[in-house]
């Protein structure tokens, strides 16, 4: 399994290195962070100053290497604003966002899920067209749209929950269930085509002209023959959510990482950039390599590659 | 394999040896697809008013181009697919209006074989784990062999019960899903076309198996094949399908001898191996091991 495991582990060290040399080459394309921080009062003598103090006067590719050689290290770097360590800064708003992940992904999941199966189990029926004109729904209404009218209807116009910021658990429906809309709507789809093109398979027929009952057939034979790309899916969209949810976060002012990005970003501050975006590849080549390890086990055909 | 028997000597024997019991009466049976009145879409009639009866250890034949219905009319006696009219009995019993729970008890009686094997058997369940799952759900009728005297009895190793699917060849898949059939000692056996995406030199071995299976258990066989010849090596009675008509039944030799139906005789002069002792010939390896 270890010697398997090799080839992926390169090839998540080759997509972690592209996203790291993205987000240095994006943080510098975007016109020079020194004159923006400083403003136009600044003296060309300050910016000078502070770009020698910052490195930033060094050639391009001596910034780059030194920049690598930080992230081997684990060194994230300093944020220009907030003048402590980067990493600290993702520290501390990691708990948040990820209690928001995982809220919306299970959110996604259970009812992603459950409207696939109802979706393909009656498929072509009335059930089916309910659920698929869900799921069309759930992928075309803007995330930033939905959170204003859930915050107007049901926090501000019912005052049954809260309206922003982090606190109770109350305080996470409202953000989760509009964070967990897109995987959902997408997990519904994933999840109806995969189980009608399973209950096509001859083997769920087999199974049925064994006297299988519904439940077992479908439990037994068909969701698991079902659940690799449903799985993979998942997988990826809770990467997407981990690394931080950016406008739902914004809307909700929930201090997670998707607000810290938009601060990062509206300050120019680039190394805190650099540093979240790391971060985000980090975690979502690690979630993809979970990903890889669980459909290993639930696959026995795969184990053999992995 | 170890013992090959000659399949054709057995066929002559086994037609007076059968039981005159009959096992399944499908009577005028009627299958229509997706009609629908309130969108004024016709229906598919895919099969139209067929009756034929089985009886314990007798091998009938299903032929007839495709589309003809065959495979439709297999799946509606087994009662996988809605009936539109018409009765199928089973033993005596009439099965066309029994419950879907009810008829999942039938189901042992009644088991399908079919075109693709590999197709036929979950990728992600090992043989074993196939036949625990049989024998979890039908209890009482599964006790009568073991693992290992099954797979003796349909010609394979018990070194195949751990492997998956894809670690089988075509011909073991297929001896597995009549494995997985014969567990339950099964009255009826339909076989969907169970060679046909098979090798050749597998293909008489498979069909040796289902006629050694009649020959212990009496089990009645209905044959499903587009291969005249395959029908004329083991079947004892054939029934020529049509645009989901029946236009010609007999004694396999007369009816594919002296075909009096013009589809018929279509058939007989268009399938490969269908005329005389080239039918014969056609199938390398049955009876000379
Ligand atoms: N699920 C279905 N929905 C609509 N029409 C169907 C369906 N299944 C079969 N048919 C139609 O019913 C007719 C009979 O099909 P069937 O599969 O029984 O033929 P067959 O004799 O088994 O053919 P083959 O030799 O190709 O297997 C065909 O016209 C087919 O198009
Ligand atoms: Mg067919």
């Amino acid at each position: 399994m270890i010697r398997s495991l090799l080839p992926r582990l390169a090839g998540a060290v080759v997509t972690l290195l592209l996203a790291v040399t993205i987000a240095f080459l994006l943080a510098r394309a975007s016109g020079d962070p020194v004159r923006q921080m400083l403003g136009d009062m600044a003296s060309q003598g300050q910016i000078e100053a502070v770009r020698a103090d910052l490195g930033l006067d060094r050639p391009l590719v001596v910034q780059y290497f030194d920049y690598l050689g930080n992230i081997v290290r684990g060194d994230l770097g300093t944020s220009l604003r907030y003048h402590t360590s980067n990493w600290d800064l993702i520290a501390s708003r990691l708990a948040a966002s990820f209690q928001l992940a995982a809220a919306a992904i299970i959110i996604g999941v259970v009812a992603g899920v459950t409207l696939g199966t109802l979706a393909a189990m009656f498929e072509g029926k009335r059930v089916d067209r309910v659920a698929v004109s869900l799921a069309l729904l759930g992928q075309s209404v803007p995330p930033f749209w939905l959170g204003i009218m859930l915050i107007v209807v049901v926090a501000v116009g019912l005052r049954w929950l809260p309206a922003g910021q982090a606190g109770s658990w109350s305080h996470l429906i409202l953000p989760a269930i509009t964070l967990s809309t897109l995987p959902m709507a997408r997990i519904a789809r994933m999840t109806r085509s995969s189980i009608t093109e399973v209950l096509e398979e001859p083997y769920v027929a087999s199974a049925r002209a064994r006297g299988f009952g519904t439940r077992r057939v479908m439990a037994r034979h068909v969701a698991r023959n079902a659940a690799i790309p449903v799985i993979t899916l998942v997988g990826l969209q809770t990467g997407v959510l981990l690394s931080g949810a950016v406008t739902v976060e914004f809307v909700f002012a929930w201090p997670g990482l998707g607000t810290l990005t938009t601060q990062a970003v509206a300050f120019r501050d680039f190394t805190l950039i650099q540093a979240l975006v790391v971060f985000g590849a980090v975690t979502f080549v690690l979630v993809n390599l979970v990903v890889d390890i669980v459909n290993s086990v639930v696959d026995p055909r795969i184990r053999g590659t992995l | 394999m170890s013992v090959a028997r000659p399949v054709i000597a057995e066929i002559a024997i086994g037609v007076h040896l059968v039981n005159p019991e009959l096992v399944v009466e499908v009577h005028d049976l009627r299958v229509e697809f997706g009609g629908s009145r309130l969108r004024g879409h016709e229906p598919v009639v895919a099969v139209d008013g067929v009756s034929f009866s089985i009886a314990a250890g007798e091998i009938v034949g299903l032929v007839g181009e495709s589309g003809s219905g065959k495979s439709t009319t297999a799946m509606a006696v087994a009662r996988l697919i809605p009936l539109s009219s018409g009765t199928v009995k089973l033993g005596g019993r009439d099965i066309s209006n029994l419950t879907q729970k009810q008829m999942r008890q039938a189901r042992s009686d009644i088991q399908l074989i079919f075109q693709d094997p590999h197709g036929a058997l979950d990728p992600r369940q090992s043989v074993a784990s196939s036949l625990r799952e049989v024998r979890r759900v039908h209890t009482d009728r599964t006790n009568w062999i073991t693992d290992a005297e099954l797979m003796a009895s349909v010609g394979l190793s018990s070194d195949i019960l751990p492997r998956l699917p894809h670690e089988i060849s075509g011909g073991q898949a297929q001896r597995v899903c009549i494995a997985q059939s014969l567990i339950l000692r099964p009255r009826v056996l339909i076989a969907d076309e169970p060679t046909s995406a098979l090798d050749v030199s597998v293909q008489a071995h498979v069909l040796e198996l289902l006629s050694r299976l009649r020959d212990e258990y009496g089990i009645a066989v209905l044959l499903i094949s587009h291969d005249l010849s395959v029908v004329r090596a083991v079947c004892d009675r054939v029934h020529v399908m049509q645009l989901g008509v029946v236009v010609e039944s007999g004694e396999t030799e007369s009816v594919l001898g002296t075909p009096q139906h013009s589809y018929t005789k279509q058939l007989v002069r268009s399938l490969p191996g269908a005329r005389g002792s080239d039918a014969r010939n056609s199938f390398p390896s049955v009876g000379f091991s």
